[in-house]
């Protein structure tokens, strides 16, 4: 009986939780006069759902090609940041050379610093460089994580030296030792950093809000926000409920592919870091 | 002979290839900046072509500023209200979901953690909808289950009230995402600890006190300095959630809002610059305290 | 060779070379000789039609971009901070008047807009326009922008709700009258166990029906001349009736949610029952409200406190202001014209919004002497022509943001006192101490920046 009462409370928890996600999925299906009138959906009036929020969305808006947008910028600061981490992990993992100890005191130094203090300066180098507007002005800022790189350093501690010596022997370059050798060993981790990066990067907002200024190239989170705008104005709410279903979309679908490696990568990572 | 010779090259260099194009977006993009943002917080600025050295005075301004007072307090009050309610609550769930027969476990964890894919944006948007006086889904809720209370609880405009929403939509971005990094730690306390404590007659609760929590240390650390520091940067939250303003009264502000609503508002870039070494100060002081704190506790 | 970096690094290499390829071919729409900026919905609607028929007529192509209301201000002020021109700066803005006054900050020869004045009155259109509209987008005199609209101000009601509590809520001279019948109805509607059913939509933090009523009474919180009346006792009297209206046993507001949505909801359902109303409102109203409100409704102008007050005031307003940068700009008053003065431009506006055009002689029309039947056949467009003509002047300047921040802290002060003395004992004499000392503070900063040409402080909180 007590077991039964426990999960009764876990799965209504659960509900709780996964409730807003309902609410999210019928609001997208409501027409305007419809989006307050009922919590949900009218049920029992299947003839009042309708499809149009989405047509909207896609016929108004540059929709198709935010989402475009956000998948390239997502996509390509992921894999920079992952490649240019690993590399760079490798190296202070496995090798000594010159500068290294005054490099990671640096880093260190950088880390707990809030990146919000260097917007102002970086936007007037954007300015600058004639980067306003340009992806490149979000990607290349977002390749640099010291954090990524001290997460693969610790990794990458594990793989043992007898390897290394032996793919030297058999006259692997250094490149291919990290290809071959070392990243197999730290694999789970990278599914875990990638998801978090790639989430990241998906749901990113203060720098690109401050970047990108024409809509046409805009990322999700930026047009979604400029379609909610002034009380006084018409806010178009089925379609913006719409947008940021589709919106989530992805990231869930992702986190479903990686599921396992995520969580093992993330636990690991945490219990050393 | 030529060959040997790049073979040896690039053995030699190899970690200075691995690590320079890291080191060349590190100086661009985060090196120089915040040289320059140290720079910048000395002056005062109208465009990037136009700035006045100020000296000190940005920073004596935002002492007295009363807006800017508002914004740490009410960052402050996230902070602590929110660390204080997720870590538990986190910790709470992955306890209960670690028991040994529960059913759904796989569904259990999805369900906590689903709500951490959802980023800030789009929290603050749907939030936006669900806190409606009247027709939200939170504020019907609240009515059939607390009738007293009603529907009618306004959310975004009483002041009292701003920052409370901000907490609950907090909460369920992420208390299932400390909730993982628990449920992986515990499984990682040693069973046979357990079952000594259990030989040696001590209770459910002072086996969670003397197994489990030790257990869990270098998780709690870990989630109490990230989660301080993310809550230090809170701004899309409020910011969307508060239609691009301040908040009822400004009750909503925070200090990264603060920060861009000078530098890109007002557009001074050496003034935002002056609140944002605020902040790394305030946030590199906790960190200090935090690791202070963690070495006298580990002392008794 | 296997991908050692995982499949997700590999998958999403792939999509950044799709989406990349996507990405750059791309190709920008063929360039357009003018720009326009707008950010209302409705605005970006009606023009459109219109803007063919333009090229049609002059053969200037016009690019119509919608953005939100404030990325329009901060992009602006990027764009003018860095002398900006070429393809990302518009040449022709439609400005909210809640984002002008920063741009007001420099000196006259460096405003962002071009001068007006002098083409207005050689157009012969100065005359025509009401006079009182010119007044947000004036600086020391010169006139930077086109007024777009009046934007009068009245109440709408539930006329069928309010009868049946046998209320007669239009016969109101006063606000104190006003709000006695307002408790009448609540008192009424609570007896017959409607306990949530408020009176009206009143804001109990946002200004906007607090600065309407100060404005009846001819009060900017800052004046053209940067005077600061926020200490007058006219303020505090205001003030003090305001917060007892949204807080404490006399409340007669609530407040609904974002957008208009919301109310619409909340008055169909009779948990607002009357609401303050300029003209925009009302074809919100329409759209969120259909055929459930129609002929339920009735308009009114705002009570006054004093017979000398106008029995109206304004809310928000929209101007179009050409920019400096611009390399077109007789093209660009030439599309003016079109769309502000232009009669079958005008006309198409009606037929989306029930705005009000500024042109005076437009309202002859025979279009805004119609019975509306949404509001019961009441002459809803005649009574706002009415009003029109008695706005008082309101005026914009770089403070005018920050003045009322002020003002909502003295008023969460004000409904916070009313809240825990469940009365208005002495209220209006804190309020004048609060006042004060914000008048004060106040002054100081506008002292501190006034002199210099870039004094970001002040507006940076918006409200």
């Amino acid at each position: 009986m007590r077991r039964f009462f426990y999960h009764l409370a876990l799965f209504s928890l659960a509900l709780i939780s996964l409730t807003p996600f309902a609410w999210l999925v019928c609001a997208t299906f409501k027409s305007k006069d419809d989006f307050f009138a009922y919590t949900f959906l009218p049920w029992n009036q299947p003839g009042r759902w309708t499809l149009s929020n989405y047509r909207f969305l896609f016929q108004h808006y540059p929709f198709a090609g935010w989402l475009i947008n956000s998948v390239f910028v997502s996509c390509a600061q992921t894999v920079i940041v992952v490649t240019l981490s690993s590399l760079a992990g490798f190296a202070l993992a496995k090798y000594e050379f010159r500068f290294k100890k005054s490099l990671l005191i640096v880093m260190l130094t950088t880390m707990l610093i809030p990146y919000q203090v260097m917007l102002p300066s970086m936007q007037l180098m954007m300015y600058r460089l004639g980067w306003i507007n340009s992806y490149a002005a979000i990607i290349l800022p977002g390749a640099v994580s010291v954090f990524g790189i001290f997460l693969f350093m610790q990794a990458m501690k594990l793989v043992p030296d007898e390897l290394l010596h032996a793919g030297r022997v058999d006259g692997c370059s250094e490149f291919r030792l990290w290809w071959e050798i070392a990243l197999p060993i730290v694999r789970p981790m990278i599914g875990a950093y990638t998801l978090l990066n790639f989430m990241a990067n998906w749901n990113s907002f203060l720098w690109p809000q401050i970047i990108l200024q024409n809509e046409r190239k805009y990322t999700l989170p930026i047009g979604l926000t400029n379609m909610m705008s002034l009380p006084e104005f018409q806010t178009p709410y089925g379609v913006l409920m719409a947008g940021t279903l589709l919106s989530i979309l992805p990231v869930v679908i992702l986190f479903f592919i990686m599921q396992r490696d995520f969580i093992a990568g993330l636990a690991s990572g945490a219990v050393k870091g | 002979m030529i060959r040997q010779k790049l073979w040896a090259l690039q053995s030699r260099y190899a970690p200075y290839f691995f690590v320079s194009p890291f080191i060349a977006l590190f100086s661009v993009f985060m090196v120089y900046p915040l040289c320059r943002s140290l720079v910048l917080s000395l002056y005062k600025a109208a465009s990037p072509r136009s700035m006045k050295f100020v000296g000190l005075d940005n920073y004596r301004f935002l002492l007295r500023d009363w807006a800017f007072r508002g914004a740490v307090i009410n960052t402050f009050y996230f902070a602590i209200v929110f660390m204080s309610l997720q870590i538990p609550l986190s910790l709470a769930l992955a306890v209960a979901l670690n028991g040994r027969r529960v059913y759904g476990r796989m569904f259990l964890r999805f369900a906590f953690f689903s709500s951490h894919l959802v980023g800030n944006v789009f929290v603050a948007i749907i939030f936006s909808m669900m806190l409606t006086p009247r027709h939200g889904l939170i504020n019907k809720a609240i009515g059939a289950v607390f009738p007293f209370i009603g529907t009618e609880t306004q959310w975004t405009a009483k002041p009292l009230l701003a920052m409370p929403a901000i907490v609950m939509a907090s909460l369920w971005l992420s208390v299932g995402y400390g909730m993982i990094y628990f449920l992986a730690a515990l499984q990682g306390v040693d069973r046979e600890l357990y079952d000594a404590a259990e030989m040696d007659g001590a209770g459910r609760w002072d086996r969670f006190r003397h197994v489990t929590l030790p257990g869990l240390k270098p998780v709690l650390r870990f989630l109490v300095l990230v989660g301080l520091i993310g809550a230090f940067q809170l701004f899309e939250l409020p910011f969307v959630l508060f239609g691009q303003t301040a908040g009822p009264a400004g009750y909503g502000s925070t200090i990264v809002m603060y920060l861009y609503f000078m530098g890109f508002d007002a557009g001074d870039a050496g003034f935002a610059s002056a609140v944002g070494w605020v902040l790394v100060l305030i946030i590199l002081l906790i960190s200090l305290l935090q690791l202070r704190g963690l070495r006298a506790g580990r002392d008794d | 060779m296997s991908f050692h970096l995982g499949k997700p690094i590999l998958v999403m290499l792939i999509l950044t070379a799709v989406t990349g390829a996507a990405v750059i071919s791309r190709r920008d729409p063929p360039a357009k000789r003018l720009t326009l900026w707008v950010f209302a919905d409705s605005h970006f609607t009606t023009y459109q039609p219109a803007l063919t028929a333009f090229e049609k007529k002059t053969g200037v192509t016009v690019d119509l971009q919608i953005v939100q209301v404030h990325a329009m201000g901060r992009r602006l002020q990027a764009a003018f901070a860095d002398g900006l021109t070429g393809p990302g700066v518009p040449d022709l803005v439609e400005m909210e008047v809640g984002q002008v006054g920063k741009f007001f900050r420099p000196p006259l020869p460096e405003v962002g807009f071009e001068p007006m004045t002098a083409l207005l009155k050689k157009s012969g259109w100065y005359d025509q326009i009401v006079e009182s509209r010119y007044a947000p987008w004036t600086k020391q005199g010169e006139i930077f922008g086109v007024p777009h609209d009046v934007h009068p101000v009245g109440i709408t009601y539930r006329d069928d709700l309010f009868r049946q509590a046998g209320i007669d809520l239009s016969g109101a001279q006063t606000w104190p009258q006003f709000q006695r019948r307002c408790l009448q109805f609540q008192q009424y509607w609570a007896a017959h166990g409607y306990k949530t059913r408020h009176a009206m939509e009143l804001y109990s933090t946002r200004i906007d029906l607090l600065t309407i009523m100060l404005l009846q009474r001819g009060i900017n919180l800052i004046d053209d001349h940067h005077r600061i009346h926020l200490a007058d006792p006219k303020v505090a009297q205001v003030m003090a009736f305001y917060a007892q209206c949204v807080a404490g046993p006399q409340r007669i507001g609530s407040e609904s949610g974002e957008g208009d949505g919301p109310l619409a909801r909340d008055l169909l359902e009779g948990n607002l029952c009357a609401f303050f109303t300029p003209d925009w409102r009302i074809g919100l109203l329409k759209e969120y409200g259909g055929d459930a409100l129609s002929g339920r409704l009735r308009f009114m102008p705002l009570p006054r406190f004093d017979p000398t007050d106008a029995p109206t005031a304004t809310w928000g307003g929209t101007m179009i202001a050409i920019l400096r940068s611009s390399t077109h700009k007789e093209e660009a008053w030439k599309l003016i014209e079109h769309l502000y003065f232009d009669r079958a431009g005008v006309e198409a506006r009606r037929t989306f919004t029930q705005i009000l055009p500024p042109v005076k002689s437009m309202w002859q029309d025979p279009s805004y002497h119609q019975p509306d039947d949404y509001y019961g056949g009441q002459h809803v467009d005649e009574m706002l022509i009415e009003l029109a003509g008695q706005i008082p002047p309101r005026f914009v300047t770089p403070a005018s943001n920050i003045a009322g921040v002020y003002l909502q802290m003295v008023l969460t002060k004000a409904a916070r006192r009313v809240e825990r003395r469940q009365g208005t004992d002495g209220l209006e004499v804190a309020c004048q101490g609060w006042l004060d000392t914000a008048a004060a503070d106040l002054a100081d900063r506008m002292k501190q920046w006034e002199f210099e040409e870039d004094s970001p402080k002040a507006s940076a909180v918006t409200p």
